[in-house]
């Protein structure tokens, strides 16, 4: 089933609701999903596919439209991948981001309604980075049918999340403004100011539930309304939730659940020892946690399990993701993607481990996914990073191979 | 002038320094011999030399010359191993050249069917027959080499991946916790303890888990060391002692905290029972709990080398290592078995026993002008100090 969230994108125009500024999104022909015609400009032609279709309104300072990509074509994609039959449901066209500099986060997020995907740069001058005025951050939404600008924001490293079935939430700070903001029906609402976003995170457990930490502090979101659900004694690292349970870990042990509307956050005894860096949970006695050293740490409500994902990660990431369905659990690294099931686990990509810290990485950046067959993967691509669209490619995987859109 | 002798082991004399470093480069033996290196050396005495060159003391650390009493270092001990041919020839270990300017992580066990040495992120094992690589990890900068007896190593440290190895005496090692202590301490197959922060982990056999609540706030404990047995668990910390009996939150030892309000600083942790436990701090004092209160054992020490970095025993007899000195403790007595130059190149290590006529040394001479280090071992056979 496909819901309305298009009408977000369609509606052309997305508003700041806490305050005076409006942020206008890719108003009419800023949408130019998948269009095979030039940039606006001309200047990002071919592959890339141009977001800027209208090819009229086009600039790096304007919010309506994706800024100008200068940068060569790129030539065909060969990752270390196998890729199938290009495309997803009925887009063809691959993702092209056309902001330049370091990449600071390259988030995805999904529901029944379609595939956001959030990306941002940062230009470090200092360090000579060629950006051409186009650090910034997109938000793009595909709902089957192509990829679709929907907006760019000055921006400071924002995370994408969503309420299942109704807004998206971005975390970070958007046009001067710091906080928790939802994206919905074309406004954008800063729903919970904050001093400082930082690290803040957010899980979306409903349409009118979710949690998110900031710092030490557990957050809960109920009906439009945030409260301070707890105070922990040092800020977590991830978090899962579902109606029932919500799952918070972290360093130095810490494995949190809450069951219920009420009561507080509890440490699982006995939990293995380390630092818990990604989790994800079918059930408070159904839940799965990723460690700094790569390990899979399952607890079934009375026992727990390590399996070790046979990471060989040399960057020290860590799971940095885990999403699960249908009792498979997919996770990242910052190098590697598997997933582990009643039949094991398996690396799906692996970067050599002997390869040298010099040779250009593909690591995957973001999970998210509709069902055990319907994976998606945000990559970064280094060797990429000087053609037009860049480094930022995004995958899904239907349980057998990957797919690029 | 320097020789090498290949594998045998030949007999010393004058002033001559046996720097034998630990050998397992690709199979290869060597025994390094420094001559009159320590011609600059004041040592007087070498009074615990008790081998036929006794009477060299001058190799007594004499690179330094501070060798209060020349009582053993690495001369007295060290010309008697010279001295003790005929016994097989143990093949050098050689830990290769030394690689960075300062060593990070350098540490020593055994048990009676090995002697195991940490060199960064390597570990060199020796089972009778000669020494070999073991198992080598990447990262390391803080933890340690401590083991099961008869059983597999526990390799631990910030490595870049898994913070507690499990290393078989075969060389294959899997992660056994996630956590990256900077000490543990082994009491049987299915116990074990570490530390790291203000955290005390408990190993049952299977999983690493953490042994009750912090023990104070982040960053306000550092631990450093723990020892334990099967009742009573001691943990030494930068912010004091804290004991804890059976299954209870370990309790900070209000006798062990300065009076003058100075941070306690405890650096070093022993036990032989439930009532007979040591700890040392950071000035070379030492503590003894005789069951009813601490007692002060040693009192502080001058000097930049003072600090007490490890303590071991066994048979109630205890060794004790600070920066630049190995001695035992006899009768309330220290008794001098090494003694290093206390200047940055010089430095105590490890030191791990199986009894006490069997206490293996760790230690850097900054003496790096061999092929093999400037990382050392020796033997200590209760009167001797032999160089392996």
């Amino acid at each position: 089933m496909r819901l309305d969230f298009a009408v977000l994108v369609l509606a052309g125009a997305v508003s700041l609701a806490c305050g005076s500024s409006a942020i206008n999104s890719a108003a009419g022909g800023g949408a130019g999903t998948g269009g095979a015609g030039a940039a606006a400009g001309g200047a990002s032609s071919g592959t890339g596919g141009s977001l800027s279709g209208d090819g009229g309104k086009a600039g790096a300072t304007d919010p309506s439209t994706p800024p100008i990509d200068g940068r060569p074509e790129r030539p065909a994609w060969n990752p270390p991948i196998q890729l199938g039959t290009p495309g997803w449901e009925d887009s063809t066209e691959p993702l092209c981001e056309t902001h330049q500099g370091s990449t600071q986060a390259f988030s995805v997020w999904a529901d029944e309604r379609g595939v956001s995907a959030f990306f941002s740069t940062d230009c470090n001058e200092l360090a000579e980075e060629t950006c051409n005025g186009t650090r910034g951050s997109a938000l793009q939404f595909n709902d089957g049918s192509g990829w679709k600008w929907l907006s760019q924001w000055g921006t400071t490293v924002p995370r994408l999340s969503g309420l299942p079935g109704k807004a998206l939430v971005l975390t970070g700070s958007l046009d001067g403004k710091t906080g928790i903001f939802l994206l919905q029906d074309g406004k954008l609402t800063l729903s919970y100011p904050l001093d400082d976003a930082g690290q803040a995170k957010v899980f979306g457990a409903g349409p009118e539930l979710a949690y998110a930490t900031v710092g030490s502090d557990v957050m809960e979101y109920r009906a439009g309304k945030w409260k301070l659900l707890q105070t922990l004694p040092e800020p977590p690292l991830a978090l899962w939730a579902d109606e029932q349970t919500l799952a918070v870990v972290g360093g130095n042990q810490t494995f949190l659940v809450r069951s219920g509307d009420n009561g507080k956050l509890t440490q699982i005894a006995d939990a293995p020892a380390g630092a818990y860096t990604a989790v994800w949970g079918f059930g408070a006695d159904d839940l799965w946690a990723g460690n700094g050293v790569g390990q899979l740490v399952h607890y079934d409500g009375k026992a727990w399990t390590i399996t070790e994902s046979g990471s060989h990660d040399m960057t020290g990431s860590g799971i940095t993701a885990l999403w699960g369905d249908a009792g498979v659990v997919y996770f990242t690294t910052f190098t590697e993607f598997g997933r582990i099931d009643d039949k094991g686990v398996e690396l799906l990509y692996a970067r050599d481990p002997n390869a040298p810290p010099s040779e250009p990485y593909f690591s995957p950046q973001s999970l998210w996914g509709r069902s055990a067959s319907e994976v998606f993967l945000t990559i970064s691509d280094e060797r990429f990073e000087q053609y037009a669209c860049g480094s930022a490619f995004i995958v899904w995987f239907d349980g057998k191979e990957f797919h690029q859109f | 002038m320097k020789r090498n002798y290949g594998s045998s082991w030949p007999a010393v004399a004058g002033l001559t320094v046996l720097l034998i470093a630990f050998s397992a480069c690709g199979g290869r033996t060597s025994l390094v011999i420094d001559a009159d290196i320590a011609a600059s050396g004041t040592t007087s005495g070498g009074a615990s030399g008790s081998s036929a060159n006794a009477g060299s003391g001058a190799t007594n650390a004499g690179r330094g010359g501070s060798t209060a009493g020349g009582a053993a270092g690495l001369g007295g001990g060290g010309a008697g191993v010279a001295g003790s041919a005929g016994a097989p020839n143990p093949p050098a270990l050689c830990a290769g050249p030394s690689l960075f300017e300062t060593h990070e992580v350098v540490d020593v066990w055994s048990d009676p069917a090995g002697a195991f040495v940490r060199i960064e992120g390597k570990i060199f094992a020796n089972a009778g027959k000669g020494w070999s690589v073991l198992t080598e990890r990447k990262g390391g900068g803080v933890g340690g080499l401590t083991g099961f007896a008869l059983g597999p190593l526990l390799f631990y440290g910030s490595f870049d991946s898994c913070g507690i190895n499990l290393v078989e005496r075969s060389g294959t090692s899997r992660c056994s916790g996630a956590a990256e202590p900077v000490h543990t301490h082994v009491v049987s197959d299915d116990l074990a303890h570490a530390v790291y922060g203000e955290r005390v982990l408990v190993y049952d056999g299977v999983f690493w888990t953490q042994r009750g609540d912090a023990l104070g706030a982040n960053g306000e404990v550092g631990a450093r060391q723990v020892w334990a047995n099967e009742n009573t668990l001691v943990v030494a910390a930068r912010s004091g002692v804290y004991v804890a009996r059976g299954n209870d939150q370990p309790v900070l030892q209000a006798e062990l905290q300065p009076s003058d309000g100075s941070e306690p600083d405890f650096t070093a942790v022993w036990g032989f029972s439930d009532d007979a436990l040591w700890v040392g701090n950071g000035k070379g004092e030492l503590f003894e709990f005789d069951g009813k209160r601490w007692l002060r054992r040693r009192t502080a020490q001058a000097g930049e080398c003072a600090q007490i970095r490890h303590l071991w025993g066994s048979q109630s007899q205890l060794f004790v290592a600070s920066e630049s000195q190995v001695f035992s403790m006899n009768s309330g007595m220290p008794s001098t078995i090494l003694s290093l130059p206390c200047e940055e190149a010089s430095r105590v290590w490890g030191l791990w026993g199986n009894s006490p006529q069997d206490v293996l040394i760790a230690y850097e001479t900054g003496l790096s002008d061999s092929e093999c280090g400037d990382i050392h071992l020796s033997h200590y056979d209760g009167t001797q100090l032999t160089p392996r």
